[in-house]
C-alpha cells in the first residue's frame, strides 16, 4: 500500500514536470498542428461547403445571369486556393486512400478530364454522387468542376434549365463530394473525431506511426521538401521549359482552364511559409535557432519572402504572359529561389535537426 | 520516363544519430580503403548489370533478326514471331530498370529506349478519336506518312528514314510524349493502337501494313518498314553502348570499381526505393488504376504490361539478394547487401526479403490472371471502372511494393546506410 502511494505520488510529480517543461520539439508540434495544421483543413472544410451549397443554388435559377456563372466561379476559386494550403501535405488523412487525388488530377496530359465527364455525362444512367463516386477520381474534384465552368459545359450552365441539366448534377455531385472528402480530411485531425493530431504530435514508442520526435518532425520537413519541389519542377519546369531547351507547354499548367496557376502558387509558399513557422508560434525556425541554426532560419523566411514577392509581383497569367520578358525574368528568379529553399530543407535543416528524410513518391523520375 | 506525378503514399525513416545525419556528397567516390569482404559488392553490382544489359542486348538482336523475316516476307505468322520475340525482349530489359535511379548515366540514356505514354499519332496513321498530349505540337506528324514534316513555318527532310533520323525527333519540340524511338515506339508499330479501351485485345495491326506493292493497308508501307528497320536497329545500338560502358573499360564498370561500397549500399537502396514507390506502384499501377486510364498504361499496344511490372519486381529483388539469372538459364551473382543486411540487422533484412518475396508474388499473381486464367485479364481490363477484382489484384501488388519500401527503409537506418546522400537535385 505505501509503495503504491509513493509511486503514484512520483507519477503525479513526473506528469507535472512534463506538463510544466514541454520541449522545444513538443511545442513546435503541438503549435504547427494548432495553429497551421488545424486552421488550413477547416478553411479547406468551410470553402467546399460553400462551393457546394452556391452550385446546388445556381443550378436551381430559373435564369441564368453571366454574373450569376462568375459567383459560382468565385466560390471554386475560394475553394481551390483552400485546397492549394493543404495540397502538399505528405503525411495524415490526405496520404489515406487517395483522397488527394480525389479533389484534383493534373497534370492531366491527355485531356482525361474532359474525355471522362464527357462519356460520364451523356451516358444512360442517373447522376448521382455514388455513381460519381466509384467513376474515375478524375471527374470527383475541382479539376471537373473547373472544366465545367471554364471549359465547353460552361455554355450550357449559362442557359436557363433545362439546358445543361446533366452537366448540373454532375457539377453539384462534384462539389458534394469535394466537401465529403474536406470532411474526412477535417474531422480526422480533429480531437473530437480521428484525432489523427494526436497520433502526430504526440511520439513515442508505443506510437507505431512516429516512435518518437523526430519522425514526426521529419514529416513536416518532407511536406516542405514535396510542395516545393511539386511548385519547382511540376508547375515551372515542365509546364515552362524552365530548365531545358524545350519548348513550353502551357496545357501542362496546374489550373490552366481558370488562369489560376500563379495565384495557386501564391497560396502554397504562403502556406509553406506558415507551415515552417507555425504561424505566430514556435515552430521549425524556432526549433531550428534552439540547434543554432538561427541564420538559418531567417535565411529560409527571408527566401520565401522574396518568392513571395517575385510571384506576386508577376503581371496576367502564366497560361497567356509566361513567355513576356518581364515574366520570363521573374519566373526565372522564382526558380532560383525555389531551388535554394529545398536546398535548404532537403541539406541544411535535415543535419542541424539530426534526421533523416526518407523517399516521397517524386523520387523515380 | 516522366509520366503524371500523382500525390502518392510518402515514407519516412528516421535517423535517430545525429552523425548519420551527415549527409555525404554522392558525386566523388570515397578514398577509404574497402575491406576486402565488403568489395566484392563491387563486384557483385558491375557483375550483375553486365549480365542484365548484355542479355538485353542478346534479346534485342534476336528482335531485330525476327523484324528482318517479318519485312522479308510479311506474314501472320512472321509478324507473331517478332511480336513474341519483342515480349522476349522485355524480359532483360525491364530486370534492369532498378540499375536506372541511383545512375544518372543510365537515367539520362534510357529515356530513348523506355519513354512511355507516347502520342503514337508522331510516328503513324492513329484511329479518328486519338487522344494525345494537348498542345504538343508533334502529336499528330505522322512521320511515316510525311517525306517534308512541316511544323511552325519549319520543314524537316525525313525523306529517308534512318536510326539518325529517329534519334533526332525523340522528345521532337521538347515533348516528352513525342517518342519516337525505343521499345515502346517499336511495340506501337507491331501492334498498333489498342483500340479495345477496358475491353478484351490489343492491338490489330495487320501484317500487310508492311507488305510491299499492291497487298500493301494503310499506305506508305516502304516507309513503315523502314521505320521499324531503323527504330530496331537503334534499339540494338543503344543498348551496344550501354552494356560496353559495363565492361571492363567501360565508364560505369570503372565507377563502381572506385565506389566505396558504403556508396554501393546506397545506391542499392536508393534506386530500388525509387522504383518501388515512385515509379512502379505509382507512376505505372496507381495512376491508371484510379483515373481507370489505359492511356497509362506502360505497354498498352500489347497488353503486356504485367510482365513489365512483375520482371521491374523481379529486378529489385535480384539487385539485393546479389543474383540474376540470365536469359540462357546461367546464374551469377555474389556477395550483396542481403548478406551484408542478414549479419547486421537479422530482423530488418529478415522483414525485407519477406516483402521482396511478396512483391514478387503479387505481381506474379497478375502474370496468372493475364496469362493463365480463364478468361485472362490483362492490365487494361483490370482497370476497368467497376472491376473489382482487377482492381484488388493491383492493389495487393501496389501494397506490396509500398511495404517493400518501408521495409528498405527500416533496413537501411539499422545499417547506417543514408540513401538521402543519394538524393540528386
Amino acid at each position: 500500500m505505501k509503495t503504491f502511494a509513493r509511486l503514484t505520488l512520483i507519477t503525479i510529480a513526473a506528469g507535472l514536470l512534463a506538463a510544466c517543461d514541454r520541449s522545444p520539439e513538443q511545442k513546435m508540434l503541438s503549435d504547427t498542428g494548432q495553429q497551421v495544421i488545424l486552421p488550413l483543413h477547416e478553411t479547406f472544410l468551410a470553402e467546399t461547403l460553400s462551393l457546394s451549397e452556391a452550385a446546388t443554388q445556381y443550378c436551381s435559377l430559373g435564369e441564368r445571369s453571366e454574373r450569376d456563372l462568375s459567383a459560382l466561379k468565385d466560390r471554386w476559386i475560394a475553394a481551390m486556393n483552400a485546397w492549394e494550403g493543404i495540397q502538399g501535405f505528405q503525411f495524415g488523412p490526405i496520404t489515406e486512400d487517395n483522397q488527394a487525388w480525389k479533389v484534383q488530377f493534373w497534370p492531366d496530359r491527355k485531356n482525361l478530364i474532359s474525355r471522362k465527364t464527357e462519356q460520364f455525362v451523356k451516358r444512360d444512367s442517373e447522376i448521382t454522387l455514388s455513381a460519381l463516386q466509384q467513376a474515375s477520381v478524375v471527374i470527383q474534384g475541382l479539376s471537373a468542376i473547373e472544366y465545367l465552368l471554364y471549359d465547353t459545359p460552361s455554355d450550357r450552365l449559362r442557359q436557363p434549365p433545362p439546358s445543361g441539366h446533366r452537366y448540373c448534377l454532375h457539377l453539384q455531385a462534384a462539389a458534394q463530394n469535394l466537401h465529403e472528402v474536406a470532411d474526412f480530411l477535417y474531422s480526422s485531425w480533429q480531437p473530437a473525431a480521428g484525432n489523427y493530431l494526436k497520433t502526430w504530435s504526440k511520439p513515442g514508442p508505443d506510437n507505431l506511426d512516429y516512435p518518437d520526435q523526430q519522425a514526426s518532425i521529419g514529416a513536416v520537413i518532407e511536406t516542405l521538401v514535396y510542395a516545393l519541389e511539386r511548385i519547382k519542377r511540376d508547375k515551372l519546369e515542365r509546364p515552362l521549359a524552365l530548365a531545358d531547351q524545350g519548348q513550353a507547354n502551357p496545357f501542362l499548367l496546374e489550373w490552366w482552364r481558370s488562369k489560376q496557376s500563379r495565384e495557386a502558387i501564391l497560396v502554397n509558399l504562403h502556406s509553406l511559409q506558415l507551415l515552417f513557422n507555425a504561424g505566430q508560434g514556435e515552430g521549425l525556425a524556432t526549433l531550428l535557432k534552439h540547434h543554432q541554426g538561427e541564420t538559418l532560419a531567417d535565411e529560409i523566411n527571408n527566401k520565401f519572402d522574396r518568392a513571395v514577392s517575385v510571384t506576386a509581383a508577376m503581371e496576367g497569367s502564366l497560361f497567356d504572359d509566361h513567355s513576356s520578358s518581364d515574366t520570363q525574368l521573374a519566373l526565372i528568379q522564382l526558380h532560383g529561389l525555389l531551388g535554394e529553399l529545398l536546398s535548404a530543407f532537403k541539406r541544411d535543416l535535415p543535419a542541424k535537426l539530426g534526421i533523416t528524410l526518407g523517399f516521397n513518391s517524386n523520387d523515380g523520375d | 520516363m516522366p509520366a503524371p506525378k500523382m500525390i502518392f503514399a510518402v515514407l519516412l525513416s528516421l535517423a535517430t544519430s545525429v552523425a548519420s545525419a551527415a549527409v555525404p556528397s554522392n558525386t566523388e567516390a570515397s578514398n577509404t580503403k574497402p575491406s576486402t569482404s565488403e568489395q566484392s559488392i563491387n563486384d557483385t553490382y558491375i557483375q550483375l548489370a553486365a549480365a542484365v544489359y548484355e542479355d538485353s542486348l542478346i534479346a534485342a538482336r534476336e528482335l531485330q533478326s525476327s523484324v528482318g523475316t517479318l519485312l522479308k516476307k510479311p506474314s501472320e505468322k512472321s509478324l507473331a514471331k517478332a511480336r513474341a520475340a519483342w515480349r522476349k525482349a522485355r524480359v532483360p530489359y525491364q530486370q534492369s530498370e532498378t540499375f536506372r535511379f541511383a545512375n544518372p548515366e543510365i537515367d539520362e540514356w534510357e529515356g530513348k529506349l523506355n519513354s512511355w505514354p507516347l502520342d503514337e499519332g508522331l510516328i503513324d496513321y492513329v484511329a479518328d478519336d486519338y487522344f494525345h498530349e494537348m498542345g504538343n505540337l508533334g502529336a499528330q506528324l505522322n512521320i511515316i506518312a510525311n517525306p517534308v514534316l512541316k511544323i511552325g513555318g519549319q520543314e524537316i527532310d525525313a525523306r529517308n528514314i534512318t536510326p539518325e533520323l529517329i534519334e533526332s525527333l525523340h522528345e521532337f519540340a521538347g515533348s516528352e510524349s513525342n517518342v519516337a524511338s525505343g521499345y515502346h515506339a517499336i511495340e506501337f508499330l507491331l501492334w498498333g493502337q489498342d483500340l479495345n479501351g477496358t475491353a478484351a485485345g490489343a492491338g490489330e495491326r495487320p501484317y500487310t501494313d508492311f507488305a510491299v506493292g499492291e497487298n500493301c493497308t494503310h499506305g506508305h508501307c516502304q516507309r513503315r518498314r523502314d521505320y521499324l528497320q531503323a527504330a530496331t536497329t537503334l534499339l540494338v545500338k543503344d543498348l551496344e553502348d550501354m552494356s560496353a560502358r559495363w565492361q571492363k573499360g567501360g565508364d560505369l564498370h570503372a565507377k563502381y570499381i572506385n565506389l566505396s561500397p558504403e556508396q554501393v549500399m546506397t545506391n542499392i537502396v536508393f534506386s530500388i526505393g525509387s522504383l518501388s514507390l515512385g515509379e512502379l506502384a505509382g507512376e505505372r499501377m496507381k495512376v491508371a488504376l484510379e483515373a481507370n486510364s489505359t492511356e497509362d498504361e506502360h505497354d498498352c499496344f500489347s497488353d503486356n504490361t504485367h510482365y513489365s511490372h512483375y520482371y521491374n519486381t523481379l529486378g529489385m529483388q535480384n539487385l539485393f539478394m546479389g543474383q540474376y539469372q540470365r536469359i540462357n538459364g546461367d546464374r551469377v551473382g555474389g556477395p550483396s547487401l542481403a548478406g551484408i543486411a542478414k549479419a547486421k540487422a537479422p530482423q530488418a533484412f529478415e522483414r525485407l526479403r519477406l516483402a521482396m518475396n511478396d512483391s514478387v508474388a503479387k505481381t506474379n499473381a497478375l502474370v496468372q490472371a493475364a496469362e493463365f486464367s480463364q478468361p485472362p485479364m490483362k492490365f487494361d481490363q483490370m482497370i476497368a471502372e467497376g472491376n473489382s477484382r482487377g482492381k484488388a489484384l493491383i492493389v495487393d501488388a501496389v501494397n506490396a511494393l509500398v511495404e517493400q519500401t518501408a521495409a528498405l527503409e527500416a533496413l537501411a537506418k539499422e545499417i547506417d546506410v543514408d540513401h538521402s546522400g543519394a538524393l540528386a537535385f
